[in-house]
């Protein structure tokens, strides 16, 4: 059977190795590792951002060969700005990317019709980033591509994308989102990417992903009674000692 | 987007046109029925090409203006104050008093090469996707600059009467051109607003960022070069004929973008049409102004536009101090 995606020798020049990735089928895969690991970057060669290199397969077929009206269903990607360049409103700006029935679909899910006619620079940073993530939703692609979808959002609002990630996952949609949180990655998603430099170091489950000697390595964290806490503790400004 | 605001657009454009050929009326009406080959004739050879330049001209200001807006995602973007028309009369004056070549072809080709130098210029200094400042900053450097090109340009040709020429020509006027110039301006103004309409919705998605843009599989390195060489043509091209003419490019577009919801590519089309029907309304005015001599245009659309975008910076400020 054709994966899902598949990714050989995806590079970007200074940012990310030549890297092989595969997700065989509908997943929710959570990149995670400290900030500058590459994150973002294999998230943009995966989309095929900046003058990636490498080969990219999504559901068999090269991004690069089809035209802007096929690839919105074969690809979407959310990138961690939250900018938006003019002030459209939150229906025009999920509708960049999709037809008006898909971008209500999206925007339902999201409970965000009473914003639909307001503008997105009159909306909290967590209601532009709820549209934002809409737009990238809206037009169903086989995979979704999403970096730190869930910054800027409450806790209710966190669970729920979680929520609605893995129903998309339960519709035969990829998921690879880049996050910050482990506990929350490590709770929802089927596989754990652990990265490193501009390379991937690690990956498996969550659980045993999370317990591994290597993600605390690359962190520097270690958990303490159910507490990730700094493996060694850092000098503080004025430090006299060790603070626990 | 709304019918009915464009379709009035189109109306008072019309009706602009038709009265930029007609007026004045009585001695025209007069001479129609007294010789109606002269007043053909006058039609053809003063009227037409002055209605022309002002529709193309305009058209041109405002469609580049919405292309540079969206591609910098700032509404402070334009060809005036990117440097561009000022780089595009240097240009021509260069060709025409230094290297002594006045065809239109060579005017315009030294305008369009000046125009490219200035956008090539502002890329370089102020980057992509400029902050405001930055773009103003590096668009004033860029103006002050070509400018004191220019005189130092007039001041070293052979001819003594060069500032005196150029006086006119550099402050924007449609006034005695041929239809033959009006041509070399018109032509390229409107196959670079043809083809900058292609570029509307690789803009619009700009607008969720150039990496948004670049995964919708637009190639926005292209499309950049695409809208520098197209506005240099097409700006270039009129500076040529009708000199340097200020402030349409800017506020053409962001009246535009009221009628498209603030899409920057949708708001080509009404940002052509917006500044056709200024420039056509500015060189109306020009003509109805009871001063016993013309006024060049370019004073009509500065008077105008400069307190527009006064009162435009003003607002940005109130914006970002709330």
């Amino acid at each position: 059977m054709t994966p899902l995606l598949e990714a050989r020798g995806a590079a970007l020049a200074g940012r990310l190795e030549p890297t092989d990735f595969v997700v065989e089928r509908p997943e929710l895969v959570c990149l995670v590792g400290p900030n500058g690991s590459g994150k973002t970057s294999l998230l943009h060669a995966l989309a095929r951002i900046g003058g990636a290199s490498g080969e990219v397969r999504i559901a068999g077929k090269r991004p690069e060969e089809l035209a802007p009206a096929a690839r919105r269903k074969l690809l979407s990607f959310l990138p961690a700005s939250r900018d938006v360049a003019w002030p459209l409103s939150a229906l025009d700006l999920v509708r960049l990317g999709s037809s008006r029935a898909e971008a209500d679909e999206a925007m339902a899910e999201l409970d965000l019709e009473p914003w639909a006619g307001r503008r997105v620079d009159r909306l909290s940073t967590g209601e532009r980033s709820r549209v934002l993530i809409a737009r990238a939703l809206a037009p169903k692609p086989r995979l979704l591509l999403l970096d730190e979808p869930v910054a800027n959002l409450d806790p209710l609002w966190q669970l729920r994308l979680m929520q609605t990630l893995r129903r998309s996952v339960a519709q035969g949609q990829g998921a690879v989102v880049a996050m910050h949180d482990l506990d929350l990655a490590a709770r929802y998603a089927d596989r754990l990417v652990l990265m490193e430099s501009g390379a991937i170091v690690a990956d498996g489950g969550p659980e045993a992903m999370l317990g591994s000697e290597r993600l605390s390595e690359v962190f520097g964290i270690k958990r303490v009674g159910g507490l990730w806490q700094p493996s060694a503790s850092l000098p503080r400004s004025g430090g006299e000692g060790d603070h626990p | 987007m709304k019918a009915l605001p464009f379709a009035l657009l189109g109306l008072a454009l019309l009706a602009a046109f038709a009265a930029s050929l007609a007026l004045p009326w009585p001695p025209i009406a007069g001479l129609l029925d007294q010789d109606r080959p002269l007043a053909f004739a006058l039609l053809w050879e003063l009227q037409l090409p002055r209605a022309l330049l002002a529709l193309a001209y305009g058209a041109m200001l405002g469609a580049s203006g919405a292309a540079i807006q969206g591609l910098f995602a700032n509404p402070l973007a334009s060809p005036d104050l990117t440097g561009t028309t000022s780089g595009a009369a240097l240009g021509a004056v260069v060709t025409a008093y230094l290297l002594g070549f006045s065809a239109p072809l060579a005017l315009a080709l030294g305008a369009v090469g000046g125009a490219l130098g200035a956008l090539l210029l502002l890329l370089a200094l102020a980057g992509p996707r400029a902050e405001t400042a930055t773009l103003l900053l590096a668009g004033l450097a860029i103006s002050a600059l070509a400018g004191a090109l220019t005189t130092l340009a007039l001041a070293l040709a052979p001819s003594p009467f060069a500032f005196y020429d150029a006086y006119e020509w550099l402050m924007g006027s449609l006034v005695d051109r041929s239809l033959e110039q009006a041509a070399f301006a018109a032509a390229p103004a409107l196959a670079a607003i043809a083809l900058l309409l292609r570029l509307r919705r690789p803009l619009d998605s700009l607008t969720l960022g150039e990496e948004v843009a670049e995964s919708f599989g637009h190639d926005v390195r292209r499309m950049r070069v695409e809208i520098v060489c197209l506005t240099a043509a097409g700006v270039g091209a009129c500076v040529a004929i009708c000199g340097a003419i200020g402030f349409v490019g800017l506020v053409a577009p962001i009246f535009a973008r009221r009628l498209t919801g603030g899409h920057p590519g949708r708001a080509i089309v009404p940002a052509a049409l917006i500044g056709g029907l200024l420039l056509l309304a500015a060189d109306l005015a020009v003509r109805s102004a009871p001063l016993g001599r013309t006024l060049p245009i370019g004073v009509v659309t500065a008077l105008l536009g400069a307190p527009f975008f006064l009162w435009l910076v003003a607002h940005m400020r109130w914006r970002l101090a709330r």
